[in-house]
């Protein structure tokens, strides 16, 4: 249309200062702001952003601010829209201002519940799910094949259903319910023979999971649940046998923001599977686990460090065995050398530094098994990350030989 | 529309509707246009306490409407006043004026009536056509027209003028004609 360079010419060379009377509700006061949000969800917001909206109180109306600051809530809340509502405030020439945020129903992925990672020495794994939002309801489902964090591979299907609010938004419920089938490492299946302590492969595994949820006081919560697992042996005969366990975990998640631009993340938690006759099953054994992870960032400077260690006494089944040597732990080294059959402890712990798209890191550790020495090992490495993406060499310390291992993730 | 038979009997309007007319000295207004434009999500906003921008260009069109021979272009900011739930409307551009304590309808006439266009040069018995565009600025990512500098954006108007493969926001056209000039009530 020919309209365009007639409307440059009028407005060409015209300034006008901006005026804050342009809505005629500017002369109004804030009275209280609110973000119409389970407060789960406000009680995450960063609070630099949640100073911002206090800082409106006792402020005339700034709609440029009021729509500055609904964009910042729509990232932070990863919500469709937030529109800023003006409503009449208690107080005559007074307002309140409501961020009302939406959320589209749609299927989604998230970066727990999609990723792929190949570690050179033992594969492609990976897994796919995708969730809609209902109301106070999640639904997803999604597929399978890992062979990075236990002794087995695992491919099949998962569903799950969570409760966001249950009555209270500090009570969540969540329903898992996973079928899988098993393939085993040849060093896995050579260390079984001759030995009576670990419990055999099976070929297939189900699992039904509910948790219950308990904000005990943000960041903290506690989760409770019972996890009834059914799988199928392979030797000696095809056999049907249950490990089924009460689980519980307390978790601690919190982030931080220092002086400037410096921001921290805390992620602690304890998990206790118990395993006992009250619960029908064939395996009985409590197995303790802790894991710590701490994140400074700083301008284009990330540190990481992390730590997790457990203990598992009684005969616990293959898939709950530790192991260590993979994409997340050990990096470098390949879990089957290091123990065939996993091990009833675990130490280990990693250092990380990044500086923009460059990691270099450094991990140490040892699985073992209760009464035999533990060997600790150490490797290092180097990498790139950026946008989801990881590519990363690890190198195994050990004496006479150098094989880097090669691994890339990529958070879906 | 009533007030079209001002416009004089013997013209036809187009499909698009209806628009009064009214012919003051050299400036021609438009006082009526067949729709309304503070209505449905806009007046939902408007109710929120957030301003609605709406741009208005006005042209008379001549030889058939090949050509154009004339346009003017406003922009105007709606507000809805909580406390005295009346509106109030300014218009930025061409220069500031402003009105308030208006009915809805008041407010879409104000703005309407306070973008004349200049018939200077139009032969009273030549025939012209005058078409009115509104675009009505989408809440979610309006482009802001006055930069935190306080200059014009004129990049947001470019691209406010240019948008093919967003969706549009509310443009409400209408236009009318054949009219002469002489046959105009002043």
């Amino acid at each position: 249309m020919s309209r365009l360079p007639l409307v440059a010419a009028l407005l060409a060379g015209i300034a006008l200062a901006q005026d804050p009377d342009i809505n005629i509700n500017a002369r109004y006061t804030v009275e209280s702001v609110e973000v119409a949000a389970p407060a789960r969800k406000v009680a995450r917001l960063p609070q630099p952003l949640r100073d911002q909206m206090q800082s409106l109180i006792g402020s005339k109306v700034d709609h440029t601010l009021l729509e500055d600051i609904s964009r910042r809530l729509k990232r932070e809340l990863k919500a469709s829209s937030v529109v800023p509502k003006i409503v009449k405030g208690d107080q005559p020439d007074h307002v309140k201002v409501v961020f009302q945020p939406a959320w589209r129903v749609s299927l989604k992925a998230s970066s727990e519940d999609a990723n792929l990672v190949y570690h050179s020495k033992q594969g492609w794994s990976g897994q796919f799910a995708v969730s809609t939002e209902v109301g106070k309801n999640v639904l997803g489902a999604g597929i399978v094949s890992d062979n990075d964090k236990l002794l087995e591979r695992y491919a099949g299907i998962r569903a799950f259903y969570r409760r966001q609010e249950l009555g209270s938004d500090r009570l969540r419920l969540g329903m898992e319910f996973e079928t899988f089938h098993q393939q085993w490492n040849r060093a896995t299946e050579e260390a079984l023979r001759g030995q009576e302590t670990v419990p055999g492969i099976y070929r297939t595994r189900y699992n039904l999971q509910p948790v219950l949820t308990v904000v005990i006081a943000e960041p903290l919560t506690l989760s409770a649940g019972v996890s009834f697992q059914r799988f199928q042996t392979q030797y000696p005969a095809a056999v049907k046998e249950s490990s089924n366990a009460a689980i519980t975990s307390l978790r601690y998640r919190r982030r931080w923001e220092g002086p400037g631009v410096d921001r921290h993340d805390l992620n602690a938690g304890y998990s206790l599977h118990a395993a006992t006759n009250l619960f029908d099953t064939d395996y009985v054994f409590t197995r303790n686990a802790v894991d710590v992870s701490y994140r400074f960032r700083r301008d284009d400077n990330t540190l990481l460090v992390r730590f997790e260690a457990g203990n598992i006494s009684g005969r616990a089944p293959l898939f709950a065995r530790f192991v260590a040597g993979n994409a997340a732990t050990l990096r470098g080294w390949n879990k089957f050398d290091i123990a065939p059959l996993g091990g009833d402890r675990l130490a280990a712990g990693s250092l990380e530094y990044r500086y923009r798209v460059f990691q270099i890191f450094y991990d140490a550790g040892a699985v073992w098994d209760h009464g035999r020495p533990a060997e600790q090992r150490n490797s290092i490495g180097l990498g790139l990350g950026r946008w989801g993406l990881r590519l990363a060499v690890a190198f195994p310390i050990k004496y006479g030989r150098v094989e880097p291992a090669f691994i890339f993730g990529m958070d879906l | 529309m009533a007030a079209a038979a001002a416009l004089g009997a013997s013209r036809a309007f187009t499909a698009a509707g209806a628009l009064s007319l009214k012919w003051d000295g050299d400036q021609l207004r438009i006082s009526a246009v067949p729709f309304r434009f503070l209505q449905g999500k806009v007046l939902e906003q408007l109710r929120d306490g957030a301003p609605v921008t709406v741009d208005m260009q006005t042209s008379l069109l001549v030889n058939n409407r090949a050509a154009v021979f004339r346009r003017a272009l406003g922009r105007f900011v709606f507000s809805y006043d909580l406390w005295e739930e009346k509106f109030a409307v300014v218009r930025l551009l061409p220069e500031r004026r402003s009105a308030s304590r208006l009915t809805k309808e008041a407010a879409e006439t104000w703005a309407l009536e306070n973008l004349p266009v200049s018939t200077s040069g139009l032969a009273p018995g030549r025939d012209f056509w005058v078409r009115i565009e509104l675009i009505i600025e989408d809440r979610k990512d309006p482009p802001p027209l006055v930069t935190s500098g306080g200059g014009i954006s004129l990049a947001a108007l470019i691209e406010l003028f240019s948008r093919t493969s967003r969706p549009q926001p509310p443009r409400p056209t209408a236009e009318a004609g054949p009219f002469r000039l002489q046959d105009l009530k002043r």
